[in-house]
Protein backbone atom coordinates (compact mmCIF):
# COMPACT_ATOMS: atom_id res chain seq x y z
CA UNK A 1 0.00 0.00 0.00
CA UNK A 2 1.21 3.39 -0.84
CA UNK A 3 -1.59 5.73 -1.01
CA UNK A 4 0.23 8.76 -0.30
CA UNK A 5 2.63 10.55 -2.30
CA UNK A 6 4.56 11.50 0.12
CA UNK A 7 5.11 8.72 3.58
CA UNK A 8 5.71 5.43 2.04
CA UNK A 9 3.69 3.63 4.98
CA UNK A 10 4.12 -0.09 3.69
CA UNK A 11 6.96 -1.62 1.91
CA UNK A 12 7.51 -5.11 1.41
CA UNK A 13 10.91 -4.92 0.81
CA UNK A 14 11.65 -3.31 4.79
CA UNK A 15 10.39 -6.66 6.42
CA UNK A 16 13.63 -8.64 4.47
CA UNK A 17 16.11 -6.11 5.71
CA UNK A 18 14.30 -5.65 9.29
CA UNK A 19 15.09 -9.56 9.52
CA UNK A 20 18.57 -8.81 8.40
CA UNK A 21 19.38 -6.80 10.77
CA UNK A 22 17.84 -8.87 13.46
CA UNK A 23 19.78 -11.42 12.15
CA UNK A 24 22.83 -9.63 13.08
CA UNK A 25 23.67 -7.67 9.48
CA UNK A 26 23.80 -4.24 11.32
CA UNK A 27 24.81 -2.70 8.24
CA UNK A 28 21.59 -3.43 6.04
CA UNK A 29 19.71 -1.32 8.69
CA UNK A 30 21.65 1.93 6.03
CA UNK A 31 19.05 0.45 3.31
CA UNK A 32 16.16 1.67 5.83
CA UNK A 33 17.70 5.22 6.38
CA UNK A 34 18.72 5.67 2.48
CA UNK A 35 15.08 4.47 1.83
CA UNK A 36 13.36 6.97 4.55
CA UNK A 37 15.80 9.68 5.05
CA UNK A 38 14.53 12.46 2.50
CA UNK A 39 11.05 11.83 2.97
CA UNK A 40 11.40 12.25 6.72
CA UNK A 41 13.82 15.20 6.96
CA UNK A 42 11.37 17.33 5.25
CA UNK A 43 8.35 16.07 7.52
CA UNK A 44 10.84 17.02 10.57
CA UNK A 45 12.15 20.19 9.27
CA UNK A 46 8.83 21.75 8.62
CA UNK A 47 7.60 20.50 11.96
CA UNK A 48 10.82 21.93 14.01
CA UNK A 49 11.54 24.85 11.86
CA UNK A 50 15.45 24.33 12.11
CA UNK A 51 17.83 22.01 10.38
CA UNK A 52 19.75 21.37 13.12
CA UNK A 53 17.05 20.26 15.62
CA UNK A 54 15.79 18.28 12.60
CA UNK A 55 18.96 16.24 11.54
CA UNK A 56 19.03 15.41 15.30
CA UNK A 57 15.44 14.34 15.86
CA UNK A 58 15.63 12.49 12.71
CA UNK A 59 19.29 10.76 13.66
CA UNK A 60 17.47 10.03 17.18
CA UNK A 61 14.43 8.42 15.52
CA UNK A 62 16.70 6.61 13.46
CA UNK A 63 18.73 5.04 16.31
CA UNK A 64 15.79 4.21 18.34
CA UNK A 65 14.30 2.48 16.12
CA UNK A 66 16.81 0.22 15.02
CA UNK A 67 17.27 -0.54 19.27
CA UNK A 68 13.87 -1.20 19.81
CA UNK A 69 13.41 -3.14 16.15
CA UNK A 70 12.51 -6.49 17.27
CA UNK A 71 9.34 -4.62 18.82
CA UNK A 72 7.97 -4.12 15.44
CA UNK A 73 4.87 -6.05 15.09
CA UNK A 74 4.96 -5.63 11.14
CA UNK A 75 8.35 -4.81 9.49
CA UNK A 76 6.22 -4.70 6.38
CA UNK A 77 5.39 -1.16 7.69
CA UNK A 78 8.55 -0.37 8.95
CA UNK A 79 8.05 3.50 7.42
CA UNK A 80 5.13 3.93 9.15
CA UNK A 81 6.20 2.84 13.05
CA UNK A 82 9.38 4.97 12.21
CA UNK A 83 7.38 7.60 11.65
CA UNK A 84 5.43 7.48 14.61
CA UNK A 85 8.46 7.63 16.68
CA UNK A 86 9.77 10.51 14.84
CA UNK A 87 6.95 12.45 15.27
CA UNK A 88 6.83 11.97 18.93
CA UNK A 89 10.41 12.95 19.11
CA UNK A 90 9.84 15.96 16.59
CA UNK A 91 6.54 16.79 19.75
CA UNK A 92 9.17 16.22 22.74
CA UNK A 93 11.95 18.58 20.65
CA UNK A 94 9.13 21.54 19.99
CA UNK A 95 8.37 21.88 23.57
CA UNK A 96 12.50 23.08 23.70
CA UNK A 97 12.99 24.54 20.22
CA UNK A 98 11.98 28.12 21.15
CA UNK A 99 15.34 28.34 22.70
CA UNK A 100 17.29 27.56 19.77
CA UNK A 101 17.20 30.52 16.70
CA UNK A 102 15.42 29.47 13.31
CA UNK A 103 18.28 28.95 10.97
CA UNK A 104 16.42 26.99 8.85
CA UNK A 105 15.08 29.49 6.70
CA UNK A 106 18.42 30.92 6.21
CA UNK A 107 19.83 27.82 5.36
CA UNK A 108 17.31 28.04 2.85
CA UNK A 109 18.56 31.29 1.31
CA UNK A 110 21.58 29.73 0.57
CA UNK A 111 19.97 27.03 -1.51
CA UNK A 112 17.98 29.26 -3.61
CA UNK A 113 17.59 28.41 -7.23
CA UNK A 114 19.66 31.16 -9.39
CA UNK A 115 16.96 30.44 -12.12
CA UNK A 116 13.82 31.24 -9.63
CA UNK A 117 12.30 35.15 -10.55
CA UNK A 118 12.51 37.53 -7.24
CA UNK A 119 14.47 35.41 -5.34
CA UNK A 120 14.54 37.60 -2.42
CA UNK A 121 10.84 38.14 -2.67
CA UNK A 122 10.81 34.09 -2.81
CA UNK A 123 13.01 33.42 0.73
CA UNK A 124 10.75 36.53 2.32
CA UNK A 125 7.65 34.53 1.48
CA UNK A 126 9.38 31.58 2.69
CA UNK A 127 10.12 32.85 5.84
CA UNK A 128 6.73 34.25 6.42
CA UNK A 129 5.00 30.60 5.56
CA UNK A 130 7.84 28.95 8.19
CA UNK A 131 6.71 31.55 10.90
CA UNK A 132 3.41 30.97 10.84
CA UNK A 133 3.63 27.00 10.77
CA UNK A 134 5.80 27.97 14.04
CA UNK A 135 3.28 29.42 15.76
CA UNK A 136 0.69 26.68 14.86
CA UNK A 137 0.28 23.86 18.38
CA UNK A 138 1.86 20.70 17.29
CA UNK A 139 -0.94 18.64 17.44
CA UNK A 140 -2.11 20.82 14.47
CA UNK A 141 0.67 21.68 12.55
CA UNK A 142 1.27 17.64 12.13
CA UNK A 143 -2.20 17.48 10.68
CA UNK A 144 -2.04 19.92 8.47
CA UNK A 145 2.18 19.11 7.10
CA UNK A 146 0.52 14.97 7.18
CA UNK A 147 -3.13 16.42 4.91
CA UNK A 148 -1.33 18.97 2.42
CA UNK A 149 2.11 18.45 2.38
CA UNK A 150 2.43 15.08 2.72
CA UNK A 151 -1.03 14.94 0.82
CA UNK A 152 -2.49 11.58 2.98
CA UNK A 153 -5.87 11.08 3.35
CA UNK A 154 -7.52 11.38 6.58
CA UNK A 155 -7.64 7.60 7.02
CA UNK A 156 -4.16 7.03 6.42
CA UNK A 157 -3.73 10.07 8.96
CA UNK A 158 -5.73 8.24 11.34
CA UNK A 159 -3.72 4.98 11.17
CA UNK A 160 -0.31 7.01 11.73
CA UNK A 161 -1.17 9.18 14.67
CA UNK A 162 -3.87 7.38 16.60
CA UNK A 163 -6.20 10.27 16.23
CA UNK A 164 -9.66 9.93 14.96
CA UNK A 165 -10.35 11.07 11.57
CA UNK A 166 -12.86 14.03 13.22
CA UNK A 167 -10.65 15.11 14.96
CA UNK A 168 -7.87 15.33 12.59
CA UNK A 169 -10.11 16.70 10.18
CA UNK A 170 -10.63 19.60 13.22
CA UNK A 171 -6.67 20.28 13.54
CA UNK A 172 -6.20 20.41 9.75
CA UNK A 173 -9.12 23.03 9.67
CA UNK A 174 -7.95 25.30 12.44
CA UNK A 175 -4.54 24.95 11.33
CA UNK A 176 -5.59 26.49 7.61
CA UNK A 177 -7.48 29.10 9.16
CA UNK A 178 -4.77 30.37 11.69
CA UNK A 179 -2.15 30.15 8.76
CA UNK A 180 -4.71 32.25 6.76
CA UNK A 181 -5.09 34.94 9.01
CA UNK A 182 -1.69 35.01 10.19
CA UNK A 183 -0.39 35.09 7.05
CA UNK A 184 -2.86 37.97 5.97
CA UNK A 185 -2.05 39.69 9.11
CA UNK A 186 1.83 39.54 8.04
CA UNK A 187 0.90 40.76 4.17
CA UNK A 188 -1.32 43.42 5.72
CA UNK A 189 -4.11 42.08 4.13
CA UNK B 1 -15.14 24.53 1.07
CA UNK B 2 -15.08 20.93 1.53
CA UNK B 3 -12.18 18.82 2.24
CA UNK B 4 -12.01 17.66 -1.76
CA UNK B 5 -12.08 21.20 -2.87
CA UNK B 6 -8.29 22.82 -3.32
CA UNK B 7 -8.00 26.02 -1.48
CA UNK B 8 -5.38 28.45 -3.41
CA UNK B 9 -4.40 30.24 -1.01
CA UNK B 10 -3.46 26.64 1.44
CA UNK B 11 -2.17 25.19 -1.85
CA UNK B 12 0.35 28.18 -2.61
CA UNK B 13 1.09 27.72 1.11
CA UNK B 14 1.74 24.04 0.78
CA UNK B 15 3.42 24.22 -2.60
CA UNK B 16 6.43 25.90 -0.71
CA UNK B 17 6.53 23.36 1.89
CA UNK B 18 6.64 20.21 -0.06
CA UNK B 19 10.01 21.15 -1.55
CA UNK B 20 12.27 18.53 -0.76
CA UNK B 21 15.27 19.50 2.20
CA UNK B 22 18.27 18.07 2.22
CA UNK B 23 20.34 17.42 5.18
CA UNK B 24 24.39 17.18 5.29
CA UNK B 25 25.62 14.70 3.37
CA UNK B 26 27.45 12.82 6.21
CA UNK B 27 23.91 12.29 7.67
CA UNK B 28 23.68 8.58 6.69
CA UNK B 29 26.95 7.82 7.72
CA UNK B 30 26.31 9.33 11.19
CA UNK B 31 23.87 7.63 11.99
CA UNK B 32 25.39 4.14 11.09
CA UNK B 33 28.47 5.47 13.30
CA UNK B 34 25.91 5.75 16.02
CA UNK B 35 24.53 2.14 15.61
CA UNK B 36 28.02 0.74 15.39
CA UNK B 37 29.22 2.43 19.23
CA UNK B 38 25.78 1.06 20.48
CA UNK B 39 26.75 -2.50 20.36
CA UNK B 40 25.09 -3.10 23.94
CA UNK B 41 21.77 -2.23 22.70
CA UNK B 42 21.51 -4.27 19.82
CA UNK B 43 18.23 -5.49 18.53
CA UNK B 44 17.23 -9.14 19.90
CA UNK B 45 14.95 -10.94 17.50
CA UNK B 46 12.31 -12.39 19.36
CA UNK B 47 13.24 -16.20 19.67
CA UNK B 48 10.13 -18.32 20.94
CA UNK B 49 12.04 -18.75 24.17
CA UNK B 50 12.57 -14.82 24.75
CA UNK B 51 8.91 -14.66 23.86
CA UNK B 52 8.05 -17.28 26.55
CA UNK B 53 9.92 -15.30 28.83
CA UNK B 54 8.52 -11.94 28.05
CA UNK B 55 4.75 -13.40 28.55
CA UNK B 56 3.32 -13.62 31.63
CA UNK B 57 2.12 -17.10 33.22
CA UNK B 58 0.11 -18.94 35.70
CA UNK B 59 1.81 -21.34 37.44
CA UNK B 60 -0.51 -24.23 39.82
CA UNK B 61 1.67 -24.96 43.19
CA UNK B 62 0.06 -27.44 45.52
CA UNK B 63 -0.01 -25.78 49.68
CA UNK B 64 2.38 -28.46 50.72
CA UNK B 65 5.01 -27.49 48.24
CA UNK B 66 4.18 -23.75 48.63
CA UNK B 67 4.93 -24.25 52.11
CA UNK B 68 8.49 -26.03 51.15
CA UNK B 69 9.35 -23.11 48.92
CA UNK B 70 8.22 -20.57 51.39
CA UNK B 71 10.98 -21.93 54.07
CA UNK B 72 13.05 -22.08 51.68
CA UNK B 73 13.40 -18.73 50.61
CA UNK B 74 13.25 -17.66 54.32
CA UNK B 75 16.58 -19.54 55.00
CA UNK B 76 18.04 -18.37 52.13
CA UNK B 77 17.49 -15.10 53.37
CA UNK B 78 18.67 -15.96 56.85
CA UNK B 79 21.83 -17.04 55.62
CA UNK B 80 22.48 -14.35 53.25
CA UNK B 81 21.65 -11.38 56.03
CA UNK B 82 23.90 -13.27 58.44
CA UNK B 83 27.12 -13.85 55.11
CA UNK B 84 26.86 -9.70 54.44
CA UNK B 85 27.28 -8.73 58.34
CA UNK B 86 30.28 -6.53 59.07
CA UNK B 87 33.12 -8.51 60.70
CA UNK B 88 32.26 -6.10 63.96
CA UNK B 89 28.66 -7.34 64.03
CA UNK B 90 29.81 -10.64 63.87
CA UNK B 91 32.24 -10.59 66.54
CA UNK B 92 29.48 -9.06 68.83
CA UNK B 93 26.74 -11.68 67.61
CA UNK B 94 29.14 -14.71 68.56
CA UNK B 95 30.34 -13.02 71.65
CA UNK B 96 26.28 -12.73 73.19
CA UNK B 97 25.37 -14.71 75.69
CA UNK B 98 24.28 -18.24 73.83
CA UNK B 99 21.23 -19.24 76.32
CA UNK B 100 19.45 -16.14 74.39
CA UNK B 101 19.19 -16.15 70.80
CA UNK B 102 20.11 -13.45 68.66
CA UNK B 103 16.93 -11.72 67.25
CA UNK B 104 16.81 -10.66 63.53
CA UNK B 105 17.08 -6.79 64.40
CA UNK B 106 20.17 -8.03 66.36
CA UNK B 107 21.35 -9.42 63.32
CA UNK B 108 20.84 -6.56 60.46
CA UNK B 109 23.46 -3.93 60.55
CA UNK B 110 21.97 -0.26 60.77
CA UNK B 111 23.65 1.23 58.18
CA UNK B 112 25.81 -0.59 55.51
CA UNK B 113 28.86 1.50 54.67
CA UNK B 114 28.78 -0.26 50.81
CA UNK B 115 24.76 0.25 50.28
CA UNK B 116 24.05 3.01 47.96
CA UNK B 117 22.39 6.38 49.31
CA UNK B 118 19.76 7.60 48.15
CA UNK B 119 20.44 11.60 46.68
CA UNK B 120 17.95 14.57 46.46
CA UNK B 121 16.88 14.94 42.87
CA UNK B 122 15.16 17.96 42.08
CA UNK B 123 11.88 18.79 39.50
CA UNK B 124 10.77 21.89 38.15
CA UNK B 125 8.66 22.73 35.57
CA UNK B 126 7.43 26.06 34.31
CA UNK B 127 3.90 26.61 33.45
CA UNK B 128 1.72 29.58 33.72
CA UNK B 129 -1.04 27.86 33.25
CA UNK B 130 -0.84 24.42 34.80
CA UNK B 131 -3.27 24.19 37.92
CA UNK B 132 -1.72 20.68 38.76
CA UNK B 133 2.10 19.51 38.29
CA UNK B 134 3.46 15.87 39.53
CA UNK B 135 6.02 14.30 38.26
CA UNK B 136 6.03 10.40 38.20
CA UNK B 137 8.84 7.69 36.98
CA UNK B 138 10.28 4.41 37.50
CA UNK B 139 12.19 5.67 40.72
CA UNK B 140 8.80 5.92 42.57
CA UNK B 141 6.90 2.81 40.88
CA UNK B 142 5.19 5.60 38.33
CA UNK B 143 3.11 6.98 41.60
CA UNK B 144 2.23 10.67 40.94
CA UNK B 145 4.81 12.91 43.31
CA UNK B 146 3.11 16.10 43.26
CA UNK B 147 4.93 19.58 42.86
CA UNK B 148 4.29 22.49 44.52
CA UNK B 149 3.81 25.63 43.29
CA UNK B 150 6.37 27.96 44.16
CA UNK B 151 5.57 30.89 42.14
CA UNK B 152 3.18 32.42 39.36
CA UNK B 153 4.63 29.52 37.22
CA UNK B 154 7.35 27.65 38.93
CA UNK B 155 6.53 24.18 40.16
CA UNK B 156 8.92 22.64 41.89
CA UNK B 157 9.86 19.48 44.27
CA UNK B 158 12.42 16.82 45.04
CA UNK B 159 12.58 12.95 45.66
CA UNK B 160 15.09 11.15 47.53
CA UNK B 161 16.54 8.58 44.59
CA UNK B 162 19.09 5.82 44.78
CA UNK B 163 21.72 6.72 42.12
CA UNK B 164 21.60 5.24 38.37
CA UNK B 165 19.29 5.56 35.26
CA UNK B 166 15.09 6.31 35.59
CA UNK B 167 12.95 7.12 33.24
CA UNK B 168 9.76 9.60 34.17
CA UNK B 169 6.93 12.14 33.09
CA UNK B 170 5.18 14.82 33.89
CA UNK B 171 1.82 14.90 34.93
CA UNK B 172 0.26 18.60 34.47
CA UNK B 173 -3.15 19.11 34.54
CA UNK B 174 -3.68 15.35 34.23
CA UNK B 175 -1.77 14.86 30.89
CA UNK B 176 1.06 12.98 31.18
CA UNK B 177 4.29 14.44 28.97
CA UNK B 178 7.68 14.89 28.66
CA UNK B 179 9.78 17.34 30.34
CA UNK B 180 10.71 19.89 28.26
CA UNK B 181 13.73 20.44 30.18
CA UNK B 182 15.33 16.99 30.53
CA UNK B 183 18.89 16.34 28.48
CA UNK B 184 17.74 13.14 27.33
CA UNK B 185 14.20 11.32 26.52
CA UNK B 186 13.78 7.91 25.62
CA UNK B 187 10.93 6.28 23.76
CA UNK B 188 8.23 5.32 25.82
CA UNK B 189 6.52 1.68 25.62
CA UNK B 190 2.77 3.90 25.30
CA UNK B 191 4.23 5.69 22.28
CA UNK B 192 5.55 9.43 23.11
CA UNK B 193 8.86 9.96 25.08
CA UNK B 194 9.71 10.00 28.54
CA UNK B 195 12.35 12.00 29.63
CA UNK B 196 15.64 10.06 31.19
CA UNK B 197 17.15 11.01 34.53
CA UNK B 198 20.54 10.09 35.49
CA UNK B 199 21.06 10.04 39.43
CA UNK B 200 24.71 10.22 40.27
CA UNK B 201 26.05 8.41 43.24
CA UNK B 202 27.23 11.25 45.82
CA UNK B 203 31.10 11.20 46.28
CA UNK B 204 31.95 9.79 49.76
Amino acid sequence: MLNSRGLPLQNDGDAAIVARVLEGDTAAYSALVTRYKAQYARFAARMLGNREDAEEALQDSFVRAYRSLAKCDDPARFGSWLFRILANRCRTSGARRGRRERTFVRDEIALLDASEDHPEERAAWREEIQLALDQLDDDQREAFLLKHVEEMGYEEMSELTGVGVSALKMRVKRACERLRALLQEANGV
Amino acid sequence: MSEHEIDPFIEEIAVELRRPVRFDSTFESRVMAELETSAASLPMKRTASTSWLLRPHTFYVSPLAGLAVAAGLVAIITMSVVRTLPSNQIARADTQDTSVAPTPTDLIPVVNPAAPVPVSAPFTYIDRNAKSVAVVGSFNGWEPLPLTQSSDSVWSGSAMILPGRYEYQLVVDGKWIADPAAQRTAASDFGGANSVLIVSPVPR
